[in-house]
């Protein structure tokens, strides 16, 4: 009997050719889609699932609450030592201190040094370190670590940089300053660690090199800074919370500002509130997109199988003749649907293997389609086939197995007699509510992306080159400047901490004039020379710019600032005092309110003020008329005065560009779904037009007969799509406002959802139906009526 | 064989009642050819539907060899049929996406006929109807004749204790016609029972004995001439 149904179904499937084509091809696209927001999905929940002791793993975070909380993922330096001290029952624990933007080089070799940039693959870690998480030694262990000035590799980092593995007793410098003596080897780390560390030193290095006063600084917290443990089987985390606060209490001046609490492994991937990676909200958002997208070619599958249900009946009527039962035939339908679902389903392993490197490259996931080894993969594969067969296999089959046997013979089973017209209707309508709640995603999200890109930071951030100051010299300092300022593609050269806006964010406390305690609020430290203002196009609003200095001496604030302050008026503050991180000295001039992060944050107080030993970057505003000769004098000038460090440079809006890169990932994964489930729809459109056509066909007669015009039967098709494009958007409008809303409110500058953008959905959506519904319409509408009539 | 008692058949709509058999009591015993007649619409085809059990009586009895199946169930009235009913109709309802013999073979599927047993008996009756060259053919490769030969294999395949025919000449040539109607005469000579649809007088004296309907009644129920 499977022989039999295998054959006819794929005769079946062979002869309605069209109907095959559009009903794989919605699901394929549909099971893809699904397919690698599971894959991507599972690979940010799997993040550091892999370590052994992944369930009992913390980290100690950091709240302080000055004015506003501040929360962060770093303890002070000596948390790590009091730690110890109070806590003796926790065996494992380790201060681990990330590191970015470091230079590594190499010997002196035969064709000189090596250098390597690294962004974040370097870090300060104790021994225990790798007792708490799982590395895999190839040479040494974790004591390799105990001395200062030790260093361990990944298999990978060691062959980037010395080309082999055999690296143990080679010494590797770091930012030019120390030497490492290569002292373990580890295995490569796997993708779904968040911790993309390949080289870490002993954190001895970084006691030895840091002043007492810094390391045992209680004062200040650095994110970079972290503390982990493994808590043991008896001790729950709420134990070691309270006996945080009593650490606290000790340690901290201040201690009712400050508190701990620990986070455990899972939720530091995810937690953005201590700079975690992706936000769970948003992978849940994909799930249910991709579960939209399987949805609505479901949906388009049973409008095409119930339209298509009709020439089977008389099939339907035989083998119930001859003695087939419901059950069987729905069977039978069922397993047709299965074949369409695993062609759909080996077609979209396909789909997906080529759409791989493009979702990898959008989303900086390291995902891998191996349907071969991969379990889990294969699960889910299952599962959709079942899944999709079943939802959208068993609503056509229930029809098909519940034709009346003695009016399918006679081929009396109609459009009108098949009934469930209003349930494919129904179908329709929610195709249209999914299509329209991703158009006005895609339309809200790319006019935010718009509006935060070209919305101005309140300064420039045009032909101004970012160059990297590897040491704050002031002898070298001077040396840079000197060289920039005489090549004439150069207008203005500003040596600063960090360009106006950067990811870069310092506060800190501030004291005014003659208040006797520091104001409850932080503020950002901009450091900056005097042509800081003029470079990064800031503008003055009230007294005068920084003198040149190499330390601080005059501070410029800007108007939130003051307004902080408790000043109406800008001119108000100038010639006061002002002290942050220790030093007294008269505010000389505001400056208008400029962005110092994302437009996701809002303006902030700011203080800029000149400290050379804070310049880590130079500022050089060109002029673009003839920027390739510019940029190459540019480095040519930077080697020569820095001769043994990394040379790297970036425009400052491609940086600021930078900040919305999740932004612009959304958008281009909220425009390929929105047109995926546009395309999916339309072939539901499509189903239902013909079966609208098969369906009206009689009524088309009559009215012709009756003198109707081609446009007037058209208006019969239009007014039915109309209705039905009319109740989705009653129910999507609301939902994608509300969905929107919620969106837009993680940005402090954000645009209006206005009418606009609804009625824009809802014309496209008009659009698209009438050219997929068009041509079929125009069809039966020219059709000669005799030809209908005659059918009946 | 077959034994009715007030068979009534009425289709309602939400405004409409249509009695399509009103009280009908017939009988048709084991061995016997008969053919029904009556105008288009008296109601032949829905006593032919409701006996073939593809179609259930408003009220009134039907018996089938003794066991009431008007009120069976679905699937119950669907193992009866597979096992002793065979159906030819006019239109052949041949299944267009199954070959020759594969549409032959279908009701023994459904009666688990082994393979060996099936492939025997399917060439046994394409051998008897001669088209056994034809088939690997599909339907629509077949004339009408053919078709209707095929139809008739595919309903006493399973060698059914009674064979339905709604107007199996009616979309054949005479002469094709006259070879189905041959056929059946003859499987009526080896003992299936044979009740037969149809507008032709020619056709229906075939048969033994021809019942006329009109208006859902049966009106008279005449023995051919030559049984007279």
């Amino acid at each position: 009997m499977l022989h039999n149904y295998l054959i006819i179904a794929l005769r079946n499937l062979r002869r309605y050719r069209s109907y095959t084509v559009a009903n794989v091809a919605g699901l394929a696209l549909g099971i893809t889609c699904s397919l690698l927001i599971f894959l991507l999905v599972r690979f940010h929940l799997s993040m550091d699932t892999h370590h052994r002791q992944a369930e009992r793993i913390y980290r100690v975070v950091t709240d302080m609450q000055f004015g506003e909380l501040i929360t962060t993922p770093g303890v002070p330096n000596p948390f790590g030592q009091a730690f110890g001290v109070d806590f003796p029952e926790i065996k494992l624990g380790a201060q681990v201190r990330f590191e970015h933007n470091n230079l590594l080089s190499t010997q002196d070799g035969k064709q000189g040094r090596k250098k390597f940039m690294l962004d974040n693959e370097m870090a300060f870690a104790e021994p225990n370190f790798f007792e708490i998480f799982d590395y895999q030694w190839l040479k040494g262990n974790k004591n390799a670590l105990t001395e200062p000035y030790t260093a361990v590799l990944t298999a990978g980092m060691a062959k980037r940089v010395f080309g082999n593995e055999e690296v143990l007793g080679q010494l590797i410098r770091v930012d030019n300053e120390h030497d490492y003596r290569i002292a373990g080897l580890l295995a490569d780390i796997p993708d779904h660690t968040a911790f993309r560390q390949e080289v870490f030193l002993s954190m001895a290095s970084y006691w030895a090199m840091t002043p007492k006063e810094e390391a045992g600084h209680w004062g200040g917290v650095s994110s970079n800074c972290q503390f982990f443990m493994v808590l043991p089987e008896n001790v729950q985390a709420s134990q070691i919370e309270q006996g945080l606060a009593a650490l606290v209490k000790k340690n901290h001046e201040d201690h009712s500002k400050w508190s701990h609490h620990l986070q455990a492994l899972p939720d530091i991937y995810f937690d953005m509130e201590y700079g975690g990676d992706v936000p769970k909200t948003l992978l849940w958002a994909l799930s249910i997109v991709g579960l939209f997208l399987l949805g609505t070619a479901c949906i388009n599958f049973i409008n095409l199988a119930t339209a298509q249900a009709l020439n089977r009946s008389r099939e339907v009527g035989v083998r119930k003749v001859l003695g087939s039962g419901r059950r069987q035939l729905f069977a039978q339908f069922l397993l047709e649907t299965g074949l369409i679902t695993l062609a759909a389903l080996l077609i979209s392993v396909l789909l997906g293997s080529w759409a791989l490197p493009f979702v990898n490259e959008l989303t900086h996931a390291k995902l891998a389609l191996r349907p071969g080894t991969d379990l889990g993969l294969l699960a889910f594969l299952g599962l959709a086939l079942l899944g999709v067969t079943f939802l959208a296999g068993a609503y056509p089959a229930l029809v098909l197995a519940g034709f009346r046997p003695a009016l399918a013979l006679k081929g009396k089973i109609n459009t009108q007699t098949l009934g469930g017209y209003s349930v494919r209707r129904g179908l329709v309508v929610v195709q249209f509510v999914i299509c329209q709640v991703m158009m006005i995603t895609a339309i809200v999200v790319s006019g935010q992306m718009d509006h935060i890109k070209n919305a101005s930071l309140g300064f420039n951030t045009d032909a101004v080159v970012m160059l990297p100051v590897p040491k704050p010299d002031k002898t070298k300092v001077q040396a840079l400047r000197q060289q920039l300022q005489q090549h004439p593609g150069v207008l203005n050269v500003s040596f600063a901490f960090d360009a106006p806006a950067g990811n870069t964010h310092n506060t800190t406390n501030c004291r005014f004039d003659n208040r006797q305690a520091d104001e409850d609020w932080y503020i950002a430290t901009r450091p900056g020379d005097e042509h800081y203002v003029e470079t990064f196009g800031l503008s003055l609003v009230a007294g005068r710019n920084l003198q040149p200095s190499d330390t601080i001496r005059e501070y410029l604030l800007n108007e939130y600032a003051v307004q902080q302050l408790g000043f109406s008026s800008p001119a108000d503050v100038i010639g006061k005092r002002f002290r942050v991180w220790g030093a007294w000295a008269p505010v000389v001039g505001v400056v208008r309110n400029f962005n110092t992060q994302s437009l996701r944050n809002p303006i902030e107080p700011v203080v800029i003020m000149s400290d050379v030993t804070q310049f880590s970057a130079c500022g050089v505003k060109i002029d673009l008329s003839n920027t390739a000769h510019t940029l190459a004098s540019l480095e040519q000038t930077w080697n020569r005065v820095f001769p043994d460090e990394y040379y790297a440079y970036s425009f400052l809006d491609e940086r600021i560009g930078e900040f919305y890169e999740m932004e612009s990932a959304l958008l281009s994964l909220t425009q390929i779904f929105c047109g995926i489930a546009i395309l999916i729809g339309c072939l539901g459109l499509f189903g239902l037009v013909s079966f609208m056509a098969a369906r009206k066909q009689k009524e088309i007669g009559i009215r012709k007969v009756l003198g109707a015009t081609a446009t007037q039967i058209l208006a019969v098709f239009g007014r039915e799509f109309f209705l039905l494009i009319l109740m989705a958007f009653v129910v999507a409008a609301p939902l994608g406002w509300w969905a929107m809303n919620a969106w837009l409110e993680d940005y402090a500058y954000r645009i209006t959802l206005g009418f606009g953008i609804f009625a824009a959905t809802i014309l496209a959506t008009l659009l698209i139906a009438v050219l997929t519904v068009g041509a079929q319409s125009l069809k039966a509408s020219l059709s000669p009526p005799a030809k209908s009539l005659r059918s009946e | 064989m077959i034994k009715t008692t007030k068979l009534a058949k009425v289709y309602r709509t939400e405004e409409v009642e249509t009695t399509a058999l009103n009280e009908v009591d017939v009988e048709i015993r084991e061995g016997e050819f008969v053919s029904v007649m009556g105008p288009s619409g008296c109601g032949k085809s829905t006593l032919l539907n409701v006996l073939g059990m593809i179609d259930s009586p408003s009220s009134g009895d039907y018996f089938f060899n003794g066991e009431e199946v008007g009120r069976l169930s679905e699937r119950k009235r669907s193992n009866v049929r597979k096992h002793n009913l065979g159906f030819v109709f006019q239109s052949f309802n041949l299944i267009d996406e199954l070959t020759v013999y594969e549409n032959v073979e279908l009701p023994m599927l459904y009666t688990k006929v082994p393979s060996v047993e099936r492939k025997k008996r399917v060439e046994e009756l394409l051998e008897g109807m001669n088209i056994m060259h034809r088939r690997n053919h599909f339907p629509q490769q077949l004339s009408g004749g053919q078709q209707q030969r095929v139809a008739v294999a595919r309903a006493i395949v399973n060698r059914p204790k009674l064979i339905l025919a709604d107007e199996p000449t009616g979309n054949l040539d005479s002469a094709n016609g006259d070879e189905v109607m041959k056929i059946l005469a003859q499987l009526n000579s080896e003992g299936t029972t044979i009740l037969m649809v149809t507008h032709s007088q020619y056709c229906a004296e075939f048969g033994n004995r021809i019942i006329r309907m009109l208006d859902g009644q049966v009106v008279t129920e005449n023995l051919v001439k030559q049984y007279l």
